[in-house]
């Protein structure tokens, strides 16, 4: 067995009830280093553009990659599937399960076809079963999470599980894991289509590494990059004492939230993170392995309406949902965070779709008959915590936002489309897009609708503090300045590239700090002391570069071309005049066209050419783009 | 010395806020600061400093970068924030400071 991997993918067919045991390819594994970039060229081959998201030939996987079980890991899981929109529904999400799933043998799972009926699949090391879950149906995920630990009676299983919004279908629901880690979006949805309710895994083994003294070594400098002492990036210092919550303040400072469906970019009184801190956070509740004593926090609402309300975070973003839809109150965006994990339910999906229908609302577009009587107006708490509640049970107008800002306005119609803020049919994720060009830009390219894991952060460290002759394939003074579209291309690429590597390994989008953003170096270090197999940090990049044109090919095969590369219409037309911050406008084309010839893409369609394609390895994309005309379309 | 929450003659004002850790370290979230003997981003680290002791260390590392671990946002009258990389980056009468 090769180091690191465990070179095992279980597939599961629903249908038939049956589980064989398959050899992880080795081609795979040098050709897409692991978790998220095999994920992907399993969708690729066996998920094609004939298959419909909702059919039983679409496929759900759980991914791994040669470091996950080490500490580096940080136990992460990657899982894809055809999102119903039929881009890529791909997403990451940490705790413990995927070092289990590691430790019982396994690197991947690929979940085949549909089940008739409610089942759950049990993984106990050599033991691998579909058990009926009749009993789970209806349960939220933390009830279900309860219900296998003691079913089971291994203290230790891991689970993933949907809960009722995947079980309803909901637009982009997610899996949910320990520790109210989440991922996937849209994922939890194919599985509720499945019938799919959980995922436990348990497993007893260990991961081996190649070389232990050069890996422990290697470990050693990149605790180091993310030391308080000997760190040169500026978020380090911060996530070690109160997490990503610290953004809440500088954001809203600098015109940079999405307050009131974005109508503006500031909301005053903003949620303060220090009297969270004060008054929510009870301890420290870390993923495996996570050197950030603070990125993992328990919460508890201890007075009120909302009382004995507990649950895990990890970042900002529930508490981002109180500007979008213009509330002040802790308790009621921690209320809200906690519908969202019990029924799987995608923050930004809720928020972005409930501050769609508030701008309506209050533009007239729609009325309190439409809102099942609910005054759907911004700032009140009680209407915004009843609509998540009616989405998740797909009730009256809920249902309607249940299909995601997008849809709803779509049928809603009047106009209201242009203020649905989404990309590619999927709802934003809090970035502020008019003040950051490369973040609109990463954004509009994202082959999985808007995602910002797979490119942050989105600069470099200060550069000035960069070591004196390290070449970086950007400049790093342009780089910062993010109101310009100088070196943005060069930028973006760089960004998807180095992070689809570091997901692939994989590790957590929080560890690419300071110089492990800019230099592949330690990455290779683990990789190379781990797996044995030699390699350099351009071949790490080229595979990532590899990672991101595969996944291109995949959308641009379903149809997506330049034109649904883009941002919503308010961040391309109207400006932040609080902040004197202008819209994007025509800057976003500027950015696209150089983009595209950083990657060796076409300008007028988005398509990879065939010498791209050909220099990573992937003649069978050229192949597929041949038979199927698309190649023709870069010629015409 | 500075004068804190009052008027000073010359110079106006700043307001200055206080993120994550760094909060931690002052003990408030914002204040507001006179630019009396302030020029420079330099020239505030040093009056922080006497406010709260080892302030300009941290964002000014002995033998290090500035600002390599920590960062400064400046929100100016009529424009668009901007990022300090640079010590000597002149502050001006009404500027708002975030420093994390």
């Amino acid at each position: 067995m090769p180091y690191g991997w465990m070179g095992k993918i279980l597939r599961v067919d629903l249908a038939n009830r049956t589980i064989t045991k398959d050899d992880l390819p080795q081609a795979w594994m040098e050709q897409y280093i692991g978790c998220r970039g095999i994920n992907d060229i399993i969708l690729y081959e066996e998920v094609g553009p004939d298959v419909d998201p909702f059919s039983e030939d679409n496929k759900l996987i759980f991914g791994t990659g040669p470091l996950e079980g080490t500490p580096i890991g940080m136990g992460r899981i990657s899982i894809q599937t055809k999102h119903p929109n039929r881009f890529i529904a791909e997403g990451g999400a940490g705790g413990f399960w995927g070092a289990q799933l590691k430790f019982a043998g396994y690197d991947f799972i690929v979940v085949e076809k549909k089940s008739d009926s409610p089942v759950y699949l049990l993984i106990d090391d050599d033991k691998v079963e579909l058990k009926d879950a009749a009993h789970l149906w209806g349960k939220d995920t933390r009830q279900k999470y309860r219900m296998l630990r003691e079913e089971t009676g291994l203290r230790d299983v891991q689970v993933g599980s949907i809960g009722p919004a995947g079980e309803n279908l909901v637009a982009n629901a997610k899996v949910q894991f320990t520790l109210d880690h989440s991922g996937g979006k849209g994922c939890g949805t194919i599985m509720g289509d499945k019938k799919l309710a959980a995922i436990a895994v348990h497993g007893t083994g260990r991961v081996s590494v190649k070389d232990g003294e050069g890996f422990l070594a290697a470990y050693r400098q990149f605790r180091r990059n993310l030391d308080l002492k000997d760190t040169i990036d500026t978020f380090v210092p911060s996530w070690s004492f109160n997490s990503a919550n610290m953004l809440l303040e500088l954001f809203n400072e600098n015109g940079w939230v999405h307050a009131l469906n974005a109508q503006k970019g500031t909301f005053e009184p903003m949620l303060n993170d220090v009297e969270y801190l004060d008054k929510y956070v009870t301890r420290p509740h870390g993923c495996f392995c996570c050197p950030f004593p603070a990125e993992g926090r328990r919460f508890e609402v201890k007075e009120g309406k909302y009382a004995g309300i507990t649950g895990d975070e990890r970042e900002v973003g529930f508490a981002q949902a109180g500007t979008i839809v213009g509330i002040h109150s802790w308790p009621t965006v921690i209320k809200f965070r906690d519908l969202c994990t019990k029924a799987g339910l995608d923050e930004d999906q809720a928020m972005y779709s409930i501050s769609w229908a508030m701008e309506c609302y209050e533009k007239g577009i729609l009325n309190r008959k439409d809102t099942d009587g609910i005054e759907l107006r911004f700032g009140k708490e009680d209407a915004f915590i009843r609509m998540t509640e009616k989405i998740i049970a797909r009730e009256g107008f809920g249902d309607i936002l249940a299909r995601g800002a997008a849809e709803a306005a779509r049928l809603v119609g009047k106009g209201s489309e242009k203020y649905a803020l989404t990309i590619k049919g999927k709802e934003l994720e809090r970035m502020p897009e008019r003040n950051g060009y490369q973040m609109a830009l990463a954004l509009a390219v994202c082959e999985g609708g808007p995602d910002h894991t797979r490119w942050y952060p989105p600069y470099p460290p200060n550069p000035r503090a960069i070591p004196k002759g390290m070449k970086l394939p950007f400049d790093p003074v342009k780089a910062f300045q993010t109101r310009s579209v100088e070196d943005k291309g060069r930028l973006v690429k760089w960004l998807y590239d180095s992070r689809a590597v570091v997901e692939s390994l994989p590790s957590c989008v929080y560890m690419i700090r300071g110089l492990m953003g800019i230099d592949m170096g330690i990455w290779q270090e683990l990789y190379t002391t781990c797996t044995g197999v030699e390699t350099t940090t351009d071949e790490l990049i080229t595979a990532g570069e590899r990672i991101v044109n595969l996944e291109r090919a995949y959308i641009v095969r379903e149809g997506f071309r330049r034109k649904d590369d883009t941002v919503p219409r308010r961040m391309l037309e109207e400006p932040i005049p609080e902040r004197h911050i202008p819209p994007i406008g025509k800057n976003l084309d500027i950015m696209l066209d150089d983009y595209y010839d950083q990657r060796g893409w076409d300008q007028k369609t988005a398509i990879p050419k065939e010498e791209t394609l050909r220099r990573l390895g992937l003649d069978g994309v050229i192949d597929d783009f041949r038979s199927m005309g698309i190649s023709d379309e870069i010629d015409a | 010395m500075i004068e804190k929450e009052k008027g000073a003659e010359i110079g106006g004002y700043i307001y200055v806020k206080y993120v994550g850790h760094i909060a931690v370290m002052t003990g408030r979230i914002r204040e507001t600061l006179s630019l009396q003997g302030v020029r420079t981003v330099m020239d505030l680290l040093g009056v922080l400093d006497e406010l709260y002791p080892g302030f300009k260390e941290v964002f000014m590392p002995p033998g290090g970068v500035f600002n390599s671990r920590t960062a400064m946002i400046c929100r100016r009258a009529g424009a668009p924030s901007f990022g300090i990389i640079d010590e000597n980056q002149e502050i001006l009468d009404g500027d708002v400071l975030t420093l994390w």
